[in-house]
Formats: C-alpha cells, sequence, structure tokens
C-alpha cells in the first residue's frame, strides 16, 4: 500500500501482506507467515488500517445478521424430541419382550 | 432416558445460531424452522454415533447444511444461478478510502461501517449464489475454520478457501451498492440515477456488469 520512494522496503511486502490477508485473519498460515506479516502489519500503517477495515467489517457482519428463535420453535422442537423418544423407547421395549418370549420358548423346548 | 436429558442439554443452546443459518440457507421463515425441527430430530436419532468430545457444533451444522442441500435445495423447481462474477480484492476499502477524512476527522470508514443495517447485510448474504453463501456464512457468522467447513459441505478445502474469499468480495460490492443508494458511496458508474428510487438503484448497480456491457 505505499509507494516505493517513501519507504526503503520493497513494495512487493505489501502486496504479500495484502495477498495472504484473508488467510491470515482466518488463522490459515503458517507460523513463520503469520508471524512475518503480523510483523509487517505493525510496521505498516497502510496496510494495518487495510487490515483493521476486513476485521471490522466482518464483525459487523457477524452482528448484523443474527436473528431470534421464533416463538413456539424451542418447544416444538423439545415435543419432537420427546415424541421420538418415546417411540425408540416402544421399539426397545417390544424388542425386549419378544426377545424374552423367544427366550422362554427356547428354554421350554 | 439419560440419552435424551443428555442431548437436549448439549444441543438445544445451539438453536439461535443453527435458526441464523437456517434463515440465511432457505431464505424462508418457515422452511428455516423446518430445517431447524428436522436437524435436531436427525441429530437426536444419531446422537448414539455421535463421539463424545468431537466437536457438536460442526456435527450439528454438518447435519443441517446436508439436510439442506439434499431436500430444500432439490425441491426448488429451478436450480439458483451457481456462479460468481469475478469481484477485485478490497472492493470495498478501495471505494471508502477514495472519500478521504470527513469533515469533522471522522474516517470513512467509521462512517460506512457504523452504517450498514441488518436488512443490508441480511439481503447481501442472500444475494450470493448458494455455494459461496454457505461457505461465508460457515466462515464469517459462525467462525468454522476451513478445515470445519471442508467437513461440514464435503468440499475440499482449496474449494472452500476459493468460495469463502470471492463469497466475500461479493458481499463487499453488493454492501457498496447498498451504500451507494443511500448516497454515501459514489457510484462505479456514471451512470446516474433514473429516479425511480434507490430499489432500483441496487439493483441497477448489482446488475451493472451486464447493463453496461448492453
Amino acid at each position: 500500500m505505499k509507494s516505493k520512494d517513501a519507504f526503503e522496503e520493497p513494495v512487493s511486502e505489501c502486496d504479500d501482506a495484502i495477498h495472504r490477508l484473508y488467510y491470515f485473519m482466518d488463522g490459515a498460515l503458517t507460523e513463520d507467515k503469520r508471524v512475518q506479516i503480523k510483523k509487517h502489519l505493525d510496521a505498516c500503517p497502510p496496510c494495518l488500517r487495510v487490515y483493521d477495515f476486513e476485521e471490522e467489517l466482518r464483525q459487523v457482519i457477524a452482528n448484523h445478521c443474527q436473528e431470534t428463535v421464533p416463538e413456539g420453535l424451542r418447544e416444538r422442537v423439545a415435543a419432537a424430541i420427546e415424541e421420538e423418544a418415546k417411540k425408540s423407547l416402544h421399539r426397545s421395549k417390544a424388542k425386549e419382550r419378544r426377545e424374552a418370549r423367544q427366550e422362554a420358548q427356547g428354554n421350554a423346548s | 432416558m439419560a440419552e435424551q436429558e443428555k442431548f437436549v442439554e448439549l444441543a438445544m443452546p445451539h438453536m439461535q445460531a443453527l435458526y441464523t443459518a437456517a434463515l440465511r440457507m432457505t431464505r424462508n421463515p418457515s422452511d428455516a424452522e423446518d430445517l431447524v425441527q428436522e436437524t435436531y430430530l436427525k441429530a437426536y436419532r444419531g446422537f448414539a454415533s455421535f463421539e463424545e468430545g468431537t466437536n457438536l457444533r460442526a456435527w450439528l451444522y454438518k447435519i443441517m447444511t446436508n439436510s439442506f442441500i439434499n431436500s430444500y435445495r432439490a425441491g426448488k423447481r429451478r436450480p439458483e444461478k451457481a456462479d460468481l462474477e469475478d469481484i477485485e480484492d478490497l472492493y470495498l476499502f478501495k471505494r471508502i478510502d477514495k472519500l478521504g477524512v470527513l469533515p469533522g476527522g471522522r474516517s470513512a470508514e467509521e462512517e460506512v461501517l457504523e452504517h450498514i443495517t441488518d436488512y443490508e447485510v441480511k439481503q447481501a448474504i442472500e444475494s450470493l449464489p448458494e455455494p459461496f453463501r454457505i461457505a461465508v456464512l460457515l466462515a464469517d457468522v459462525e467462525g468454522f475454520s476451513y478445515k470445519e467447513i471442508s467437513d461440514i459441505t464435503h468440499v475440499p478445502i482449496g474449494t472452500v478457501m476459493s468460495r469463502i474469499h470471492r463469497g466475500r468480495r461479493a458481499l463487499q460490492k453488493a454492501l457498496h451498492d447498498y451504500g451507494v443508494a443511500r448516497g454515501l458511496l459514489a457510484s462505479d458508474s456514471t451512470v446516474s440515477d433514473d429516479g425511480s428510487g434507490n430499489e432500483k438503484a441496487v439493483n441497477s448497480t448489482i446488475l451493472s456488469d451486464r447493463v453496461s456491457q448492453t
């Protein structure tokens, strides 16, 4: 982000930081690379400004699209789970009875 | 009963986040409620196969994303446009940067970020084609890592990264277009508002690439 004339460092360091910015933000860089970019951001205000903006934008996006659970959904889901639990309890009880019957028949013969 | 209590205790606290994602995926409150309910039922039925100590949140999102892709998308008559135009890096920042420092010494970044609304963010996310919408949602709203998103969506990690990055840029363009419509940002094109209102202006900027070629 800064010009060649104003600083000693090569322009490519800025390009590199900007190019890898999303990977940096997403924690997807190797430790060496992460440290290198971090060092550059600390030393280069224009790049840091870009980084701050992108981080803040991500926060704004996350904050502005939260929903509240509609009324009754929690209860409906809980009831559906309860129903399912009863069904599987019936199934396992029926299975137990079947097995007990089979065992009894086995013992009798 | 113990199994049921454990499931309820562990899984129910994720409902707000799951519903948020469901609504962005389906873009429809009644479908979103159905999707959440279906997700919980499937998760409960499969709870025995869930390995304790692994990531329950990621597991729930995996069930939900699969359900969405399999039933809701399949039920749609017309397939959604699945591609996305290429948007340049730092789309929004570069345009904000042109504004310089505002009167009163406030930075243009602050000014623009502060005025972004719930409606705009929700619409902008929902404007993304499905694969990009899901990737950006999981990364930036739900905070999953590339690896987790790859696992949730059954998509190779390289594709996940590309979808997140391209999706973010398209999202920035959509937010920029809202900024233009409200007069906070300058339009890219020299074509001026046709006077038919903001809604039209947003649509025309979203479509500007195609329009400007005609």
